[in-house]
């Protein structure tokens, strides 16, 4: 509807004159009710011209018959002029008299007419100006308004505005509204806005800006370009209406929904993977069960040892898988309290409980002194040194002299454990897919693809972070940094 | 016909997956040659005759376990069906359980057939004695690929 509106209508805010456009749409009332009023006096004039003229003939006649120095004849004639020299001036000011007092009628109730018509007029006026003020009224109680000059410089601004922008008025006065920019929106943006208006175009959107205190709120903005005759923009009235709560929902719900989004693709990818690892057991079982029975029937014993050790291996292999898939469940969230873990302790237990594989594996273990106290769900933390140490003992002791070291950092914010070791190492395109679920780097048959991923996820329940780095002298080494221990958990 | 013997490349990372498939392929047609790699990265460097496969013959048919480490193998597929010298070799996944998306990548990706390990042993005997004759026995390669 205001599309096509290009003149800018009347307001009855006093700021607003002001800036008032040169060109208008109504015109002012007629000015021509005075142009009769000089004709009157005029006339009079002649009357009164005619009336002195017959005062001047019957004076000398008035003279003349008080003086008695004229015949009766004569003096009769002359009382006869005199009469007709006096009635005379008196007929004409009646005649005078009774026209002007018709002429005033006239003028009067023309007088009267025009004075309705701009009555009628002002009354008209009056009623826009109130229906205008109530509309201001209103929308000032309900919206943001400002006014702006073509360059985009602030020239009113309404209570609203200065309220929730946490600006006063004269501070934006003269300012662009680049002064409430939030960065949020990109310059393509902004662009297209000016753009649009430029055209002469409403423009509608929602922009996110900053207030004076550097807190942010949403406006569903409409902007409106007024033109001169000449089409040329002169101002611009925008109106906003603040929708902060609207749509924080809105995205709130949008990063819900992108989070289900990438825990549905999570599961899915899990419960393909899962159901895998867990088939792939069976198949082996399954096949050797096959030639075991063959064999057995054809009187065949040179491999049946064999296969039985396979179909062994086999139900290993899926214990080993649902056991990590159990683990990693329950790493899906934090189930215990965070409790003070003095992970000195853990780690003398774990290398305690693998002793055998170290002896096997003819590896030095080497624990720093400095390992501090965590806050962190006991089973978990253990179960991240378990799997670390594992990991070292499993695929990090290929040297002469396999060497494990376990030890700390520790800055303000956060403590850094790492376990390393002298092994063949990871080449560097792998050591960000280590972590990935079920991702194996070896085929020794061993390891589920479990174990670093839960690492990961440990540490990042716990707020913190795990990722892989290349030893000095090969090998790798593992980091998981964990906040300190005042840091709350973060939610699942 | 093919008269000459048949080269699998079995690209597998399960030890026991392996030796049941080399087993039904040896049975069934010994005149066949297999050799095994059990990563993807492995599988590339047998192909590109790199390192220890600088030997290796360029096999006639290729079998693709498709969770591999290191190289996946939709990227093995990928390397070889791009690669002008290689996109001729008939390759075809053998997988434990395969998805619908798995399926179309695999096919995006232009393989020549996509099979899913059966657990029942009589079928994965089947599928597999099937598998060599209609590779060595029926189909026919084109002159660049023989």
């Amino acid at each position: 509807m205001l599309k096509n509106q290009t003149h800018r209508p009347k307001t009855p805010s006093p700021e607003a004159n002001n800036s008032m456009p040169a060109h208008r749409t109504m015109n002012s009332p007629p000015e021509s009710a005075n142009e009769t009023a000089p004709m009157k006096p005029r006339k009079w004039r002649k009357w009164h011209t005619w009336f002195l003229i017959l005062a001047a003939i019957a004076a000398p006649l008035h003279l003349a018959v008080t003086s008695q120095s004229l015949t009766a004849l004569h003096f009769d004639l002359a009382r006869l002029l005199l009469a007709v020299a006096y009635a005379l001036p008196c007929i004409g000011l009646v005649i005078i008299h009774s026209s002007s007092v018709s002429r005033e009628n006239a003028a009067k109730q023309k007088a009267g007419n025009e004075i309705t018509e701009r009555q009628r007029i002002e009354n008209s006026l009056a009623d826009a100006r109130m229906s205008l003020g109530s509309q201001k009224v209103a929308l000032d109680g309900f919206a943001i308004v400002a006014e702006t000059d073509p360059s985009g410089t602030i020239t009113y601004v309404n209570d609203m505005f200065c309220e929730v922008s946490g600006y006063a008025r004269e501070e934006m006065i003269g300012q662009n509204h680049r002064m409430l920019n939030s960065g949020h929106h990109p310059k393509s943006f902004f662009i297209e806005m000016w753009r649009t208006i430029a055209a002469g175009n409403p423009w509608r959107g929602e922009i996110k800006n900053r207030a004076k205190d550097g807190s942010y709120y949403w406006v569903d903005t409409y902007i409106m370009p007024f033109t001169n005759a000449q089409g040329k923009v002169e101002q611009h009235l925008a109106i906003r209406r603040v929708i902060t709560d609207q749509k924080e929902n809105e995205l709130a719900i949008q990063k819900a929904n992108e989070e289900l989004e990438k825990a549905n693709d999570q599961l899915e990818r899990f419960v393909y993977t899962a159901s895998h690892d867990i088939k792939s057991p069976l198949v082996t079982i399954q096949g050797f069960l096959g030639y075991l029975k063959r064999d057995i029937q054809d009187g065949a014993t040179d491999r049946l040892l064999t296969f039985v050790n396979r179909i062994e291996s086999g139900v290993r292999k899926m214990n080993e898988n649902i056991q990590g898939l159990l683990d990693l469940s329950r790493a899906g969230r934090l189930t215990a309290e965070p409790v003070d873990v003095n992970v000195e302790t853990v780690i003398y237990e774990l290398i305690e409980d693998h002793s055998k594989r170290i002896l096997e594996k003819n590896a030095i273990i080497t624990v720093h002194d400095n390992l501090p106290e965590i806050r962190a769900d006991h089973a978990q933390i253990t179960q991240v040194f378990d799997n670390l140490i594992t990991n070292a003992l499993k695929y990090g002791c290929d040297a002469d002299n396999p060497m494990i070291d376990i030890g700390s950092t520790s800055t303000d914010e956060e403590v850094r454990f790492f376990v390393s070791d002298n092994g063949s190492g990871i080449a560097p395109e792998y050591r960000d897919k280590v972590f990935e679920l079920f991702h194996r780097l070896s085929v020794d048959g061993e390891g589920t693809g479990i174990g670093l991923a839960l690492v990961r996820r440990v540490a990042e329940l716990h707020g913190g972070s795990a990722w892989v780095e290349s030893n000095k002298n090969n090998g790798s080494i593992f980091w998981v940094s964990l906040p300190r221990k005042e840091v709350s958990l973060v939610a699942a | 016909m093919n008269s000459k013997p048949t080269h699998f490349l079995l690209v597998e990372d399960d030890d026991a997956h392996a030796e049941l498939t080399m087993l039904a392929l040896s049975e069934h047609q010994s005149t066949n040659t297999i050799d095994r790699v059990s990563d993807g990265e492995q599988a590339v460097a047998y192909l590109r005759q790199q390192d220890e496969y600088v030997d290796k013959p360029r096999p006639d048919v290729i079998i693709l376990d498709l969770k591999l480490p290191k190289i996946g193998g939709l990227e093995v597929l990928d390397i070889i069906k791009k690669n002008d010298s290689l996109k001729n070799i008939p390759t075809v996944t053998l997988t434990t359980s395969a998805n619908e998306k798995d399926r179309a990548m695999a096919y995006e990706r232009n393989v020549n057939s996509f099979l899913t390990k059966p657990i029942d042993f009589d079928d994965f005997q089947s599928m597999i004695r099937d598998l060599s004759f209609y590779w060595s026995v029926w189909n026919q390669p084109p002159v660049t690929a023989a």
